[in-house]
């Protein structure tokens, strides 16, 4: 068939060919009657009923081919009444004559335009005779290949330049008149077929699509066309002719035709015209495509000048949108895929954000609208309006309300919808739930736009609508979207004033914040993904896994042979592994809130602590561990900032609270907080007794490595040395007795004798005073515990550190220290290391040894008090 | 021929031509024999009542003389049927003598004027039936030797004023259910070189509905689909298949011009002959409803054109007609015929 087509192209064109030198011939002998004969003859191909397999491509050939041969023709035909030899005016009636319409009407155009060329007739009178004349061929193809060529003749001969009104108006006629007529040839070559070629033709009729939209591209650069000739006679007429076309794909084009060939300032003059238009499209049309062609060119238009955007605000485009838009929405939901009706959306929301960046009630209309179109439409899992959103938006237990609701409605459509065998439902449900995932996509985009033009959290929650907007998401996604209404905050600016806005910054974030515990008892929140894990279709993680297919897909690709079940199981565990790290991600960012509480009231900053805290204590403990660590740290700051016990008192419920998840921190704050109170003094000093014994309990109960314990301990010992002079003599008594029995009771004789060591910090300082007995005693145990290390490499180590701490204690004045045992410990150490082989490890011990005895015998006092002796 | 004749001494030993006084300035009409049969000439044109003068020259043989019981000129005006040569009719015999009988020796000049004579009808030359003026020489002879005769054919032709009354002609056809159109020529009466303007109005057109109906109107190919509209009152034949409804795809729309001939006296057999003179397509393909389609024929395409004429001399007529021609893809052809009547008008007045 193709092969056949190609050949009744080449014949056709290579007929045309062998007549071009009979033409040739003839209008050089100055035969221009032949020369219409052979003109005829070679139009006459156009009409050859042959020519009908052919496809509109291979026809646009031969109309090629034919057209060059006429204009051929047409020239000669111009420049021989340019010498006087041939009357066009009597040339235009002869042609007439010509027996078939196709030719004739090719010839006549052809002289017609040669008349308007050479003067002879007013062109207005030609182009509307033609357009009249053009009307005989009602055949699809040939019609509009006869008006394009109609339209190509009379292009650059349309009236301009000097001219009046009236006459722009009617040449605009004359274009408007074939436009019309084209499109209705076009749109008729779609039913003018048996339904079995529908798609053919509609593939055909893409081709074609061009001819039909090149005469709103010749309006549009007519000189002279104003808004108020656009508005009123050239967007009516055009608007006019395509509703009413009742078809689609032309409904489709044209429109967007027209938004991208006239300028912006018109589509801003005409709003209202092309809205009402695309309310009365046919239902195949692309909405999405149309809509998004128009609020993109004024988005650009926007975003080039503050001007352009200023015309944009003036001509109030968002109310005409926000008009008309929801009504074309609601038209379209039946027809067309929710994704799309959502796009659609998405693309007037860029339009807000590029034309009015500082008008967040815009940006939240949308997100009503999005909200509204899902609740219109079936399958949602939303059942209250958004306005009572607003009205319960404090209400604490709203989310596990929610969640409730949603749950009933999920057992409900699972028995309601899947009666039949668990395989078909879910493979439906799959798809289903494929489009749901995408439906989500889309809002995420929507809600990241927004975020990404208003970095400011104080203009986010000003969103209405945030809320009945995220909770149409499933639970995943609303915890994404809620971490990125905290994420994208580039600076931490102090803009939560007031509690309400804080509170409301919670309710936001919700998803977040109650996640841990929600998530636990009702996992997968979304009706569809209910019904699947009944249907055993889907195993738990399934909401991650539908939503990356693609990453799954791979995986399972991998390993075709090994048995897909162990691949999917361990990737199942990452993922796992991934959602938690996620989730940690958006517990910092919650702990992050802290910041954007103003600071400039202590007593409200008192207020919001609290009420952070309260809030994230709600939100299940396991995430305090990481929300409560900045809250703390901004707790005993505004405690510090204050001078307030009050304030104090709160930072350590809250870290009470840390100890059991966050051990380590939580003794580190207790530790901080004796600073805190060290410095506020007054009645605060009671807390820091109770924050060092805090700590030490911390340590013996929560903290289990070992390491990790030294550490804490050492903190505490220099923290305890620190406050010391803060607290009574007989508490600081009893700490110390208590970390002095806790480094004596630490894991290993190592650590034992690194914290005794450190603790006769604690009974010679400046702040306490000296205590050379107890100073001693410590030592004697430091030196016992030493002296119980097996190995000889940390022996050796320990002993120098021992002697190391003596001598640092005795030129402190604490002569008491100064025995000839502690002089030996360096030459056991030089022998215990000369015993071992010469490792890396033993050569650094051995320089530290060096060191310290270098030290040691550049002091004579220290010499001669340790009986040190120089080696030779 | 001539000179095979001499060669038996049968040739004609004179030579007969005639001179029409200005010759030079007047029209010649073209005339074309029927059936394509003879040929081509170009006569001289007169009006109704314009003299016919003129020399006729005789010229004998050198050498030769030639006895002559006179010479007379005529002027006739026949009628021929074409089919019966016997019915011919001679409606304008004019006689003329231009010599005494005698000898005629080399050449002789006679002058001739038949002044003011009436020549009530066109020159026309049909399938059937001719209407010529002539001028005949007849050099009479004596005994029984035939007469010398030559024949010189002119041709006449009567302008016409502009019909006062010309309605346009409007009508409304179609199949019901179907196929209704609406068409308009803008005019009844149309001189010989006029334009056909008019428009053709499709006010219902199912061509591409349900397919669930086959297409079959079961009509003979040809047979008349239209009928036309009578007094305002809208007459439509309706054929529709046994399914209920009917469809059809037109391809094409062309008008004919037709010309019939009625030929033969009051009383006597009439012999009707039709023939196209021009096939004119105004439209391709299949319209939807609503669309209207320009007429636009130019009538000096054709120059075979006569005006009508109505009995002439109660022997013969000439009508005109359009007929539209709806063609559908499988080649049946719906039509409708409209007279139109045909005038000539003088060339100056329409210029």
């Amino acid at each position: 068939m193709a092969a056949g087509e190609s050949l009744v192209r080449s014949d056709a064109i290579s007929r045309i060919r062998v007549k071009r030198p009979l033409l040739h011939r003839a209008l050089d002998a100055g035969k221009i009657d032949v020369g219409v004969k052979v003109s005829v003859e070679i139009a006459a191909e156009l009409n050859a009923p042959k020519l009908q397999v052919l496809s509109p491509k291979d026809y646009y050939e031969v109309y090629l081919a034919v057209s060059e041969e006429l204009q051929i023709f047409g020239n000669v035909v111009v420049a021989s009444a340019r010498a006087g030899g041939t009357s066009v005016v009597d040339l235009y009636e002869k042609v007439q004559y010509t027996e078939h319409v196709t030719p004739r009407l090719y010839l006549l155009i052809t002289i017609g335009s040669a008349l308007v060329t050479t003067k002879q007739t007013l062109v207005e009178e030609v182009m509307s005779d033609l357009l009249t004349m053009c009307s005989a061929v009602q055949n699809p193809i040939r019609g509009l290949f006869l008006r394009n060529y109609y339209a190509q003749c009379m292009k650059d001969k349309l009236p301009d330049g000097e001219r009046s009104r009236e006459q722009l108006e009617r040449t605009i006629g004359f274009v408007l008149e074939n436009f019309t007529a084209m499109n209705r040839l076009w749109v008729r070559l779609q039913y003018d077929c048996p339904p079995e070629m529908n798609k053919l033709r509609t593939k055909q009729r893409r081709e074609l699509s061009l001819l039909v939209g090149s005469s709103i591209m010749t309006i549009s650069k007519l000189r002279g066309v104003d808004l108020s000739l656009y508005k009123t006679l050239i967007l009516p007429q055009l608007l006019d002719q395509i509703v009413s076309c009742k078809e689609s794909l032309a409904q489709e084009y044209l429109m967007e035709c027209i938004v991208q060939v006239f300028p912006d300032e018109h589509h801003i003059g005409t709003l209202e015209e092309l809205l009402t238009a695309f309310s009365k499209f046919e239902k195949g049309v692309d909405l999405r495509l149309v809509i998004a062609a128009l609020t993109d060119r004024l988005s650009r238009f926007a975003s080039n000048s503050p001007e352009n955007c200023e015309a944009v605000r003036n001509a109030r485009t968002f109310d005409v949108f926000a008009a008309y838009l929801p009504e074309v929405v609601k038209k379209f939901a039946p027809f067309i895929q929710r994704t799309e009706l959502l796009r659609a959306y998405a693309s007037l929301l860029r339009l807000v954000l590029a034309a009015y960046p500082d008008r967040m009630d815009f940006v939240d209309q949308v997100l009503c609208f999005c909200v509204t179109t899902l609740q219109a439409t079936e399958g949602s899992s939303i059942t209250t309006g958004a306005e009572d959103m607003i009205t319960t938006i404090t209400s604490d237990e709203f989310f596990e309300g929610d969640d409730g609701e949603i749950a009933e409605n999920a057992s409900a459509s699972t028995t309601a919808k899947a009666p039949g065998s668990g395989g078909d439902a879910s493979s439906e449900a799959v798809q289903e739930l494929a489009e749901c995932s995408a439906e989500e996509n889309v809002l995420v985009q929507v809600i990241s736009m927004v975020f990404e033009a208003h970095k400011d959290i104080s203009d986010r929650l000003k969103l209405r609508h945030f809320m009945a907007f995220i909770r149409v998401l499933s639970s995943p996604t609303r915890r994404k979207v809620a971490a990125m209404l905290l994420e994208s905050i580039s600076e931490y600016k102090q803009c939560i004033q007031d509690e309400t806005t804080l509170e409301k910054l919670f309710v936001y974030v919700d998803p977040l914040i109650s996640d841990g515990s929600i998530r636990k008892k009702q996992p997968l929140v979304h009706p569809l993904l209910e019904k699947l894990v009944d249907n055993g279709a889907l195993d738990r993680e399934s909401p991650m896994t539908i939503g990356q297919a693609v990453p799954r897909e791979a995986h399972d690709m991998e390993g075709p042979s090994s048995s897909a079940q162990p691949s999917v199981l361990s990737f199942g565990q990452t993922q796992e592994q991934a959602e938690e790290l996620e989730m940690d991600a958006g517990q910092q960012q919650v702990g992050r809130i802290v910041h954007l509480l103003d600071s400039s009231s202590p007593e409200r900053l008192f207020v919001f602590h609290r009420m952070c805290f309260d809030r994230f204590r709600k939100a299940g403990e396991k995430n305090l561990r990481l929300t409560l660590p900045s809250l703390v740290f901004a707790s005993l700051r505004l405690a510090f900032t204050w001078m307030s016990p009050k304030a104090l008192e709160q930072a350590l419920e809250m870290i009470n609270c840390l100890e059991e998840f966050n051990p380590e921190k939580a003794l580190r704050f207790y530790l901080e907080t004796t600073k805190t109170a060290k410095s506020i003094g007054g009645s605060a000093r009671a807390y820091i007794l109770h924050c060092i014994e805090r700590a030490l309990v911390v340590l013996e109960t929560r903290i289990v490595n070992s390491r990790e314990q030294l550490r804490s301990l050492t903190l505490i010992t220099s923290t305890t040395t620190a406050v010391g002079g803060s607290m009574a003599a007989v508490d600081y008594e009893s700490l110390c007795q208590s970390v002095v029995k806790a480094g004596s009771q630490l894991l290993t004789r190592r650590d034992q004798c690194t914290a005794l060591c450190d603790a006769t910090e604690l009974f010679w300082n400046d702040e306490t005073g000296n205590d050379a007995i107890r100073v001693v005693q410590c030592l004697g145990m430091a030196l016992d515990s030493a002296n119980a290390v097996v190995s000889g490499f940390e022996r050796t180590f320990l002993y120098c550190d021992i002697f190391n701490r003596t001598t640092t204690l005795f030129e402190l004045g604490c002569n008491e220290v100064a025995r000839k045992e502690v002089g030996q410990l360096l030459a056991i150490s030089k022998n215990l290391l000369d015993e071992m082989g010469p490792t890396s490890k033993v050569h650094a011990t051995r320089k530290r040894l060096a060191r310290a005895e270098k030290y040691a015998l550049n002091n004579p006092e220290l010499c001669r008090s340790f009986a040190l002796i120089a080696p030779q | 021929m001539d000179a095979a004749l001499s060669l038996f001494g049968l040739a004609q030993p004179c030579q007969i031509s005639f001179a029409l006084d200005g010759a030079q300035n007047r029209p010649y009409v073209k005339v074309v024999p029927p059936n394509a049969k003879g040929e081509e000439k170009q006569l001289p044109l007169y009006g109704h009542r314009d003299s016919v003068s003129g020399k006729v020259t005789v010229s004998v043989k050198e050498g030769k003389a030639l006895q002559t019981l006179g010479v007379r000129i005529e002027f006739v005006g026949t009628i021929e049927l074409l089919y019966d040569r016997d019915q011919n009719q001679e409606f304008v015999s004019l006689i003329r003598e231009l010599d005494e009988p005698g000898v005629i020796t080399g050449t002789k000049q006679y002058a001739f004027a038949f002044s003011d004579v009436e020549k009530a009808f066109d020159t026309y030359s049909g399938l059937n039936v001719q209407l010529r003026y002539f001028l005949r020489v007849t050099i009479q002879r004596p005994h029984t030797s035939p007469d010398f005769k030559k024949e010189f054919d002119i041709s006449v032709q009567h302008t016409q004023p502009e019909p006062e009354i010309n309605n346009s002609i409007r009508m409304e056809v179609g199949i019901e259910d179907v196929l209704h159109i609406e068409f308009d020529y803008d005019r009844s009466k149309y001189h010989t070189t006029d334009v056909v303007r008019g428009w053709i109005y499709f006010v219902l057109v199912r061509n591409q509905s349900s397919q669930t109906t086959a297409w079959d109107l079961r009509l003979p190919q040809g047979k008349l689909a239209f009928s036309p509209s009578n007094a305002g009152l809208r007459t439509v034949i309706c054929y529709s298949d046994s399914f209920g409804k009917a469809k059809i795809k037109i391809k094409r729309m062309e008008i004919e011009l037709k010309r019939k001939e009625s030929a033969g006296p009051a009383g006597t057999n009439v012999h009707n002959e039709t023939d196209t003179i021009g096939k004119f397509e105004v439209m391709d393909g299949a319209p939807v409803r609503s669309e209207k389609i320009p007429i636009r024929l130019f009538l000096s395409a054709y120059d075979s054109l006569t005006p009508t004429y109505r009995s002439v001399n109660n022997i013969f007529s000439v009508r005109y007609f359009l007929n539209l021609v709806l063609v559908d893809d499988a080649d049946r052809r719906y039509f409708k015929q409209t007279e139109i009547t045909l005038w000539r008008a003088d060339p100056e007045s329409i210029a």
